[in-house]
């Protein structure tokens, strides 16, 4: 005798778990189908080498929704925000920036290079923030569909641009500038030191395949600071435990509220009947009846293989095609035996416990792009990098730390040169390449802190085509695709099917290919869960 | 005292002037050059050449300009304005002797397409009547001054409703289509429907045509449906006019003065006259003072509100926001004087193709790598060539049997890091022969005469601020309501009695007069609430 659920989610990533838990608190018999060994997706802590835990893939915390904590009270459920302060940038010719949350610091490292930006820094932080009150309302709302031209439809975008018109004149410009510019060319109208330029503009192009000088990336400058832990606005943060405690205590809060969640349970196939889900069907076999399917997993996973172009209309297969995924970025986990020691500031002061960031000009951003367009990996990459054992001694054994570091550009499609061993020619690019790629970010990184290399205990390799096979990301993007114009808001993932609904009734999706995208928000798995109980 | 003075003798300007001088004002036109166009010129060389100096192609005038203008009066056309429409329009050139030719019927260019790729013979023409039908709707943004944001008329409510319906007659899928296409990279637009390389860098040249943007740039989508929406063949009609662009200028002069208006060529501006900011006239380098109810400036606006105004009448924040107004230059112009045609291996001795322009852009990364080098303000090593030979339709603008060659060079940044472009311009012409030479061989050696125009050369001696073709990029927030700068949208400065009218209002660059009809109409307005 099947079992038949309320309301089935595929994919225990912090937004299917998001989506389980509302859906359970609505009183739903929910059913989570996860394919790996425990609950996460991209965001889990996994102890790879013995002693030493790792944010494997996600690994910062800023977006998760407020009302998302308060609502499932996930600080009840384990979840413990750590402030993670500062962005330390050093510099090859020895100097270094170096910004905190600490006004008065950051004010005077950033006039050490430049007194004008000191005080232009401040007008645009209350600039930014002026500007993401405007933009922040429509992260959390449900797309509407404009191509409808329905009264109904058409009027939240009426109330934005009512919103738009109410702004003063001078945001209004910089509001559009946002969503055409490029990232360095926004900055550059504020700034004129470069190192700093190279570090604000990195937050433009995390996760797409677009360089800082490329139009378009200057609107995720913005959701830098649309970030907010406890309510206050530009705040990064580590979950402690890594970053797999935030899923951890998003399921914990989903199975009080009564939801089963089954770990190695692959999901092979969405049951359809008459144009409506029936259930789902997993690859050992076995189903589960469900007149609700809510998959968190890609527009790709989900509706090439799991639905099947047959039972949907061919322009929506277009568009589905059409999505761009593109994965551009890698990880390199480290196990350290002890910290860093940069040469631009020695010792393990308080810059090691924020963001290290390697953007020592706009122009090594650009040719790190330039390189990845052709099909390599940058051989001088951007890398943000994380100790989180300096702010968690949890995560690593006394005395020792564990090192995250998020590298751009690794392009997906990689077209080098097969390395001419005659064993592995066969082999994707990327299985040829992984430790070499490695070598070349441990490379960058040991410009800047020279005894790096002494200190590698463990050394983690993630490439896209790795994030892809271990994660279920197509094409390896940690966004589940692009978050370009094109593809954002009600484009997102397909004109027309933004409300988290699909053309298989019963079916919705609810991950980071909704709007309003990807980063530990919860937004998409919240807005999915509601419009799947239809509220 | 005239009531009009305008700065600046181009198409824009001359369009305004003649559609003022017809409601009775009196008019008087200022041209700091020699002879009135601006960018449509067309200047004799020493061995009695015609080179389109600038631009090598018109517009084409929107329709609605030629409407106003009554331009397409059959009189006056057979006296003055005889458009040549080649056909084919266009060749790109390609590995291994590959190439397409487009013509004006879509079926011609989809037999071409076949040759190397019949699968994108096959959505050609599907292809080119999409984009159309997207590009009419733009059409319909263009015609008319910007709303107002902050007070709309009832006139402009009823007619952004108009536009709502037009937009809503589109259709559901069209409509996803155009919000897609705006912000897309074009190099993607064109690979959601062609296969072959050469095939998409054709389309995708002219999306990034005159900008700092690569095909990977997003936004490139919405400047091809902008190209597209002046000029509806995808990849450009490429008219002219006999006599070369120049005849157009002197044409529509020609109309402007019928009309009643005056035309005073060498006459430099040096600064627009203001009375407790209201402008009351212009200054000449003479030092001569010409008093107007009303001056229009049919220039860069960025070379007007920098250059020619007093800072105090603008305020640091206009100001400001005119100087962060992005222009960067990156076109360059060269014409040839030829000993006779070029011959493209290619085309195995088959001259029809060349009736139309020759593109050289052989592939999306090829186009890339030429905008790579634009951004650390290196000159391309390899350009990417538009090239017109007009003296193929017209051989009355060369010595019997002699060609001119005119072709626009991309990326040649305004900016250059490690030389100036005075050093540089024997660079830029040995790159685009080095170019030339594998399709054209031997071009290099019919060369009898040339000249290179570098973008600082179109910023010093145009007057382009920061060399830029069209006066300033023409994205999302330096369009419509935006452009040059939200706020000043309407055709009108902060300053009153002065307005703009070039390609740097709404909508833009490309030698269609719509800037200087549209501005017109909102200067007459002005002019009769006073009378």
């Amino acid at each position: 005798m099947p079992q038949h659920y309320d309301a089935v989610v595929i994919g225990a990533g912090h937004n299917g778990l998001t989506a389980a838990a509302y859906l359970a608190r609505a009183g739903r018999k929910v059913l989570v189908l996860e394919r790996r060994h425990l609950v996460g997706g991209a965001a889990v802590t996994e102890e790879v080498y013995p002693g030493f835990k790792y944010s494997v893939c996600s690994y910062v915390v800023s977006l998760l929704r407020p009302e998302i904590i308060r609502e499932l009270e996930l600080a009840r459920h384990g979840l413990e925000l750590l402030p993670l302060d500062g962005t330390f940038t050093p510099m090859p010719s020895g100097d270094y920036l170096w910004r905190t949350n600490d006004h008065a610091q950051s004010f005077r490292d950033i006039s050490r290079h430049s007194r004008l930006d000191a005080e232009a820094y401040d007008e645009y932080g209350r600039a930014m923030v002026e500007m993401s009150r405007f933009a922040k309302p429509i992260l959390g709302m449900t797309p509407p569909d404009p191509f409808s031209m329905k009264i109904r439809d058409v009027r939240p975008l009426l109330d934005i641009l009512a919103r738009f018109r109410a702004l003063p004149e001078a945001s209004r410009h910089d509001q559009l500038q946002l969503l055409t510019m490029s990232a360095s060319d926004f900055l550059d109208q504020w700034f004129e030191t470069d190192v700093l330029k190279a570090t604000m503009a990195a937050s433009g192009i995390i996760g797409t395949f677009l360089g800082v000088r490329s139009p378009g990336t200057a609107y995720v400058l913005l959701h830098h600071y649309m970030g907010e832990i406890d309510g206050a606005f530009r705040s990064w943060g580590l979950s402690r435990g890594g970053t797999g405690m935030v899923s951890e205590s998003i399921a914990s809060a989903a199975r009080a509220a009564g939801a089963e969640i089954r770990l190695e349970a692959p999901v092979s196939k969405v049951m359809i009947n008459n144009g409506r889900a029936t259930g789902v069907v997993l690859e050992d076999g076995d189903y589960v009846l469900t007149n609700t399917v809510l998959s968190s997993v890609d527009p790709r996973l989900t509706f090439m293989r799991m639905v099947g172009e047959e039972h949907l209309p061919g322009d929506f297969v277009e568009d589905i095609r059409r999505y761009k995924f593109r994965g551009s970025s890698g990880k390199v986990n480290l196990a350290l035996d002890g910290l860093p020691d940069f040469t631009a500031l020695k010792g393990s002061g308080p810059h090691l416990r924020g963001a290290i960031s390697i953007s020592p000009s706009v122009d090594y951003m650009e040719r790190a792009y330039d390189q990845a367009k052709y099909g390599q990996y940058s051989r001088r990459p951007y890398i943000d990098i994380v100790i989180p054992s300096l702010t968690d001694p949890s995560l690593a054994p006394p005395g020792k730390h564990v090192m995250s570091c998020f590298v751009q550009y690794a392009p997906y499609d990689l077209r080098e040169p097969s390395d001419g061993g005659s064993s592995a020619t066969d082999a994707p690019a990327w299985d040829q390449h992984r430790e070499a790629f490695g070598d070349t970010v441990v490379d960058t990184i040991a410009e800047y802190a020279p005894n790096l290399k002494d200190l590698i205990l463990h050394r983690q390799v993630l490439t896209p085509l790795d994030f892809e096979r271990t994660f279920g990301l197509s094409e390896g993007n940690i966004f589940q695709g692009e978050l370009t114009l094109e593809q954002l808001f009600f484009l997102r993932p397909a004109p027309g099917w933004a409300d988290y609904r699909t053309p298989i009734t019963g079916l919705y999706m609810c991950g980071s290919a909704t709007h309003p995208g990807g980063g530990i928000m919860g937004a998409p798995g919240r807005n999915g869960a509601m419009k799947a109980m239809n509220r | 005292m005239t009531d009009v003075v305008i700065i600046g003798g181009g198409i824009n300007g001359l369009v305004a002037a003649t559609m003022l001088a017809r409601q009775k004002f009196s008019v008087l036109v200022l041209d700091r050059h020699d002879r009135v166009g601006g960018a449509a010129i067309t200047t004799p060389s020493a061995k009695g050449f015609k080179a389109p100096t600038l631009s090598h192609s018109i517009g084409p005038l929107s329709a609605d300009v030629m409407r106003n203008l009554r331009a397409g009066n059959s009189t006056f056309a057979r006296a003055h304005l005889r458009f040549l429409a080649p056909d084919p329009v266009l060749t790109t050139f390609g590995q291994r002797d590959e190439f397409i030719t487009f013509h004006r019927d879509d079926v011609l260019t989809a037999a071409s397409i076949d040759r190397l790729s019949p699968r994108d013979a096959g959505v050609w023409q599907s292809f080119a009547v999409t984009l159309q039908r997207l590009a009419a709707i733009m059409v319909n943004v263009n015609r008319h001054a910007p709303p107002s944001i902050d007070t709309p008329s009832s006139r402009e409510l009823w007619r952004l409703f108009g536009l709502g319906r037009k937009a809503r007659s589109l259709g559901r899928a069209d409509l996803a289509r155009l919000a897609r296409y705006a912000p897309i990279a074009v190099a993607d637009l064109a690979a959601e429907w062609f296969e072959h390389d050469l095939l998409q860098a054709a389309v995708a040249a002219r999306g990034v045509f005159g900008h700092l943007v690569g095909p990977w740039s997003a936004g490139t989508g919405a400047l091809l449906m902008q190209r597209m929406a002046e000029d509806p063949m995808p990849v450009g009609g490429g008219v002219t006019i006999v006599g070369g662009p120049g005849a157009l200028a002197q044409a529509i002069g020609t109309l402007a003065e019928s009309a009643g208006a005056q035309i005073r060529t060498e006459a430099r501006v040096v600064r627009v006259l203001t009375r407790r900011g209201v402008a009351t006239g212009v200054a000449l380098d003479t030092g001569e003072e010409i008093g107007a109810h009303a001056v229009v400036g049919a220039i860069d606006p960025r070379h007007l509100c920098l250059d020619l105004i007093d800072p105090g009448d603008l305020g640091p924040t206009f100001r400001q926001r005119m100087r962060q107004m992005r222009g960067r230059g990156v076109t360059a112009k060269l014409n040839l004087s030829l000993s006779s045609k070029p011959s493209f291996t290619a085309l195995q001795g088959d001259d029809v193709p060349l009736k139309g322009r020759v593109l050289i852009a052989p592939g999306i990364d090829y186009i890339e790598r030429a905008f790579d080098a634009a951004k650390y303000g290196q000159l391309s090593p390899h350009p990417w060539l538009e090239v017109s030979i007009p003296t193929v339709n017209d051989p009355s603008l060369a010595p019997e049997g002699q060609h001119v060659l005119s072709a626009y060079v991309h990326y040649a940044p305004r900016a250059l890091r490690e030389s100036t472009w005075a050093d540089m311009s024997e660079a830029l012409y040995k790159s685009v022969i080095d170019t030339m030479e594998p399709y054209a061989p031997g071009i290099g050696s019919l060369v009898i005469e040339r000249e290179v125009i570098t973008p600082e050369d179109l910023e010093t001696k145009w007057g382009f601020a920061g060399g830029h073709i069209f006066h300033g990029e023409e994205t999302l927030d330096q369009w419509w309501v935006s452009r040059p700068l939200m706020g000043a949208a309407q055709y009108r400065s902060p300053i009153e009695n002065l307005f703009f009218a070039s390609a740097g209002t709404h909508p833009g660059g490309g030698l269609t007069g719509q800037s200087g009809l549209n501005a017109a109409r909102t200067i007459a307005r002005a002019l009769k609430r006073r009378r």
